[in-house]
């Protein structure tokens, strides 16, 4: 009896266009989408979305090239795109933890705020600067309140 | 128009609609959803490319994990309607720009592959020798499988993830504790 | 013994005494200066004996150097250092040499304890030997290079007591000027201001005198001659080559009179000539023995004698021209002398308006016994204008340096040698019959009156300017010698200790008013005979035809007698009304006449406006507009002018663009615009994450449409 993976492969066989050109263009339109909301994005979390959406495309255009070489055999792509999936996972943790120490007690990841970061003996000097937030600073006075 | 190639649109469409909706919505939550369903798109896409493995992978680590992650954070955030927060005009100029600079440059790039003969289509039957007869395992379609492949060729990439998974972990735990002396470093 | 001397000789001696310095004393400075001098005088005589006695037509040529040889379409011309001597030569090196060590010998008594003595005997005879260069040259060249070095002597003479500060300044010129004296720029007279102003306008001359050497070199290398010589370029004039050579599109006479008006202006300004004239009063800021060698007797006379030289070269236009400048001038002069204060003034313009008559002479031609005329009032105005400036001399020192005419007077019982000799000089420059001044004067009238017997009015009005300038000439020459040395004393303490310079300078007086009489000058007692002179100086070209002679002789009597009665209306004119009317008869005559003709005295006494024409237009105008367009370009802003001159900004504000297209501005600008992109490219570093993140996919974009276009 055939096992699921070959069942999948059948399917896949079914409804897979025979050249690489639609999987490309998916990849395309959805880094773009990634990179729009990247840059739109106004809150951090939303911004980590749209880094994800850049992965995801880059991941399904390895998985693409694996699938099409023309004189076949290797699974290279395939690893790339696993890696990337694991690297971004790891990533999208990374950024998280670092946004929640930033934003701590605000609770509140404005990306168009100033972010200053401070020299730990001339913290006076950043907040001059009208910065929303700095970083670094060796005092415990919590930042300044939200700037939209 | 066969069947097929509709459910082969169909999983395209997902994933682009799931892309747009995470551009252009205005709640958190709607993006995190329409990022889901892209993330589902992508898996479907990985399988119609003989990919199971990864398909089940981005379902598991995206959907499941990184998904999960991004939605905790933006349970966190203050703003959950997305109601206060609107990108500045010129942020929006600039991401129109970029946005549509990119779409069409990555495009016609994309474009070229139409033509080169490198990259047609290659049949099927050149790409295993007997799928009927294989081992059940979970392999790919090429006569190895993905776990060789790991384990061989690419076994210090797959050490060195291993190790930095690990440091991920502990970085990530480091980075938001609170000191023991109470203080709000970062 | 070759001519050269007469220039090395000053030369090497100047440099000697520049050289040494403080470290030998004044007195071996000046002693020998004077020995040099003295002994190129003796030399001059011998060698003038010679020249003028040889039966040759040939002069005395003496090939010093070879400057260059340019290779020409038919021939090389070879530009040289050489010197010329014939009669005129000669005879105006021995004026020179002689009057030089008369008047250091009088020196050594007028700068004697002057705080920069050494300096004037160096000047002097650094003066001297460029003077002896012009004098003694074979070419135009060389004596273009004499010329300017002239002029260069004059300039350290004039400017000889350089700390002297303006006459606005100075306390002593306010204090011994006349009540309601105009015309002199106070502010600009000064010996430093002077000897620029000289300078200056002598430059303005020597363009022209330096276009005509560059016209005669090109028609020299066009037409092959051999060199520049006198006798060559005269025979390039002669045989036409200045048709068949064309300069800037000009030829023929056109070109050789241009080349002629080019000589005339380098002689204008050199000779201060209207309009170049008003330099020459300021001279008198040196010290008068100074003057009394450069403005009277040789550097003016150079513009004269370089007109003689180049005489076969000047087309009758040109002669028109020089005639015409030189009657405008002589009576412009005399105008503005008799109005005069200072008594040094007085002489200048007395100066001035002599040499015009000189060119007056020289300009009514060769045939009309013109050329012999000019050259001969040259020299006898040498004479006798070095005398009068020497005797002012003596009574400035003698009188505790005031030098207003009104203020002094009856010097003749406290300098009775100095007032002999002045007035002989007054005799002479008058034209009393016997003396001197008489025999050129009236060979100039003479020589415009032969020349206007055509009947033409650009003849007659020169001629009539002549005579009224004769006639003036008298008259403030009278007041002049009356108001000094005749009447009372009206500044008794200026006068109380006058004396006679004793016994050096007195000498020179009396030895240089031996030359003022006529016998001098025609060896023969009979005033109205000519002398060698006529015979040694004839003019180059054609001689004159038997009708032109006898035009001569008939003029000769007819214009010494007008002559000498112009002269005497003038003189008994000024020995009445400053004379007798105000000592006899004590009538304020002067002044009555000063009031009466108040316009006409305060247009004199302006001096016809010109020096403060000039100042206005020139100096204010040209010069400082120049100046300050210059300077706004460079800075950019009427603001940092002002502030570079201290003056406070008015309102005008800069434009912008005035401000970027200067100098200053587009170095200024470099900067600005610098710090302005660093202060745009400072906006993207703003701290906010979001921003960077756009930044970045930026990239991203850019490197795909990088990787698209390639």
């Amino acid at each position: 009896m055939p096992d699921l993976s070959s069942a999948c492969h059948a399917v896949a066989a079914g409804i897979s266009p025979d050249h690489l050109g639609p999987y490309l263009i998916v990849g395309a339109v959805l880094f773009a989408l990634g990179v729009g909301v990247v840059v739109t994005r106004r809150n951090a979390v939303g911004f980590l979305m749209g880094l994800e959406l850049i992965l995801n495309a880059a991941a399904l255009n390895f998985a693409t090239y694996a699938r099409f070489r023309p004189h076949g055999g290797e699974l290279d792509g395939q690893v790339m795109t696993l890696f990337i999936i694991v690297l971004a996972a790891a990533e999208a943790a990374v950024a998280l933890a670092l946004l929640f120490a930033v934003f701590r007690t605000s609770g509140d990841i404005d990306l168009e705020q100033t972010v200053v970061l401070a020299s730990p003996r001339a913290p006076e000097a950043a907040r001059a600067l009208g910065a929303a937030r700095v970083l670094g600073e060796a005092s415990s006075s919590s930042p300044s309140g939200n700037h939209a | 128009m066969t069947l097929a190639t509709l459910i082969f649109l169909t999983i395209c469409a997902v994933t682009l609609a799931g892309g747009m909706v995470c551009l252009v919505a205005r709640s958190l939550i709607h993006a995190a959803l329409g990022l889901g369903a892209a993330m589902v798109g992508v898996a479907g896409l990985y399988l119609s490319l003989q990919a199971d493995y990864l398909a089940a992978i981005q379902l598991i680590v995206y959907v499941g994990g990184v998904l999960v992650l991004i939605l905790f954070g933006v349970m966190f955030s203050k703003d959950l309607q997305g109601k206060t927060q609107r990108p500045l005009v010129p942020t929006f100029v600039l991401g129109g720009l970029v946005t549509a600079l990119v779409l069409v440059s990555a495009l016609r790039l994309v474009g070229g592959v139409f033509t080169h003969a490198s990259t047609q289509a290659v049949p099927l039957a050149t790409l295993r020798s007997d799928p009927l007869t294989q081992p059940a395992a979970i392999s790919g379609p090429f006569g190895t499988t993905l776990g060789d492949a790991l384990l061989g060729p690419y076994l210090l990439p797959f050490m060195l993830v291993a190790v930095l998974l690990t440091v991920v972990l502990v970085g990530a735990v480091a980075t938001v504790r609170r000191n023991i002396a109470g203080s709000d470093d970062a | 013994m070759t001519p050269a001397v007469f220039i090395l000789a000053p030369l090497l001696t100047a440099a000697v005494l520049l050289a040494a310095g403080r470290r030998l004393p004044v007195a071996v400075h000046a002693w020998l200066a004077i020995l040099v001098m003295a002994v190129c005088t003796a030399l001059s005589v011998g060698q003038a004996l010679h020249v003028c006695s040889s039966s040759e037509a040939q002069p005395l040529l003496s090939h010093l150097a070879t400057w260059l040889i340019l290779p020409g379409p038919h021939g090389p011309l070879a530009l040289n250092l050489g010197l010329w001597v014939d009669p005129l030569a000669a005879l105006m090196t021995v004026v020179v040499c002689l009057l030089a060590t008369l008047v250091l010998v009088f020196t050594t008594w007028y700068l004697h304890g002057d705080r920069f003595e050494r300096r004037f005997y160096w000047m002097f005879t650094f003066f001297c030997a460029a003077m002896l260069t012009v004098v003694l040259s074979d070419n135009l060249l060389l004596s273009f290079i004499g010329w300017e070095l002239v002029g260069l002597g004059s300039y350290f003479l004039i400017g000889y007591w350089f700390d002297k500060p303006a006459a606005a300044d100075d306390a002593h010129y306010q204090a011994m000027k006349a009540p309601g004296a105009c015309g002199v720029i106070e502010s600009r007279l000064s010996p430093a201001h002077a000897q620029l102003k000289a300078f200056v306008m002598n430059r303005v001359g020597d363009f022209g005198f330096l276009s005509a050497v560059a016209i005669v070199t090109w028609v020299a290398w066009a037409a092959g001659a051999a060199s520049l010589r006198w006798d060559e370029v005269f025979s390039l004039v002669r045989d036409g080559a200045f048709d068949r050579v064309s300069f800037a599109g000009l030829s023929g006479t056109t070109l050789l009179t241009l080349a002629g008006l080019g000589i005339l202006l380098g002689a204008i300004g050199k000779s201060a000539q209207f309009p170049l004239h008003t330099w020459l009063p300021d001279a008198m800021q040196g010290p008068t023995t100074a003057s009394a060698i450069i403005h009277a007797a040789t550097m003016v006379a150079a513009g004269v004698y370089l007109i003689a030289r180049c005489y076969p070269m000047l087309t009758p236009d040109v002669l028109l021209t020089v005639q015409w400048i030189g009657a405008i001038t002589c009576f412009l002069a005399a105008t503005i002398a008799c109005v005069q204060w200072d008594l040094k003034a007085v002489l200048a313009y007395s100066t001035i308006s002599q040499l015009g008559f000189m060119l007056l002479g020289l300009g009514s031609g060769g045939d009309t016994g013109g050329y012999t005329a000019g050259i001969s009032h040259l020299f006898t105005h040498a004479i006798f204008k070095c005398l009068l400036f020497l005797c002012a001399a003596a009574v400035i020192h003698a009188c505790h340096e005031q030098q207003n005419l009104h203020r002094l007077g009856g010097l003749r019982r406290k300098m009775p040698f100095t007032a002999l000799a002045a007035g002989l000089a007054v005799l002479a420059i008058c034209g009393m019959p016997f003396f001197s001044g008489f025999y050129s004067k009236d060979a100039v009238l003479a020589a415009a009156w032969v020349a206007a017997q055509d009947g033409r009015w650009q003849h007659v009005v020169p001629l009539g300017l002549g005579l009224v300038t004769a006639l003036l000439t008298a008259a403030y020459m009278t007041r002049w010698w009356l108001r000094l040395f005749a009447g009372t004393p009206r500044d008794v303490h200026a006068v109380d200790h006058a004396h006679d310079p004793w016994p050096r300078a007195t000498v020179v007086l009396l030895l240089l008013a031996l030359g003022t009489f006529q016998v001098v000058f025609t060896f023969n007692a009979n005033p109205l005979a000519s002398g060698p002179l006529d015979t040694l100086l004839t003019a180059p070209g054609p001689a004159a035809g038997h009708e032109m002679i006898e035009l001569r002789h008939h003029a000769h009597g007819t214009v010494a007698l007008l002559a000498t009665v112009l002269m005497a209306i003038g003189m008994s004119f000024s020995i009445l009304v400053f004379w007798w009317l105000p000592e006899r008869r004590r009538i304020d005559a002067p002044g009555a006449l000063a009031r009466g003709f108040q316009p006409v005295w305060r247009f004199l006494a302006e001096l016809w406006w010109l020096d403060k024409l000039y100042d206005r237009a020139v100096v204010n105008g040209l010069g400082q507009g120049i100046g300050r367009l210059l300077a706004r370009l460079d800075l950019g802003s009427a603001e940092r002018l002002a502030k570079l001159d201290a003056a406070p900004t008015g309102p005008a504000t800069p434009t912008r663009l005035m401000t970027l297209i200067s100098l200053d501005g587009l170095v200024d600008g470099v900067g600005r615009s610098v710090a302005a992109l660093g202060r745009a490219s400072v906006a993207a570093q703003n701290g906010r994450i979001g921003a960077y993140a756009a930044y970045a996919c930026l990239a991203i974009a850019v490197v795909l449409v990088l990787l698209l276009l390639t």
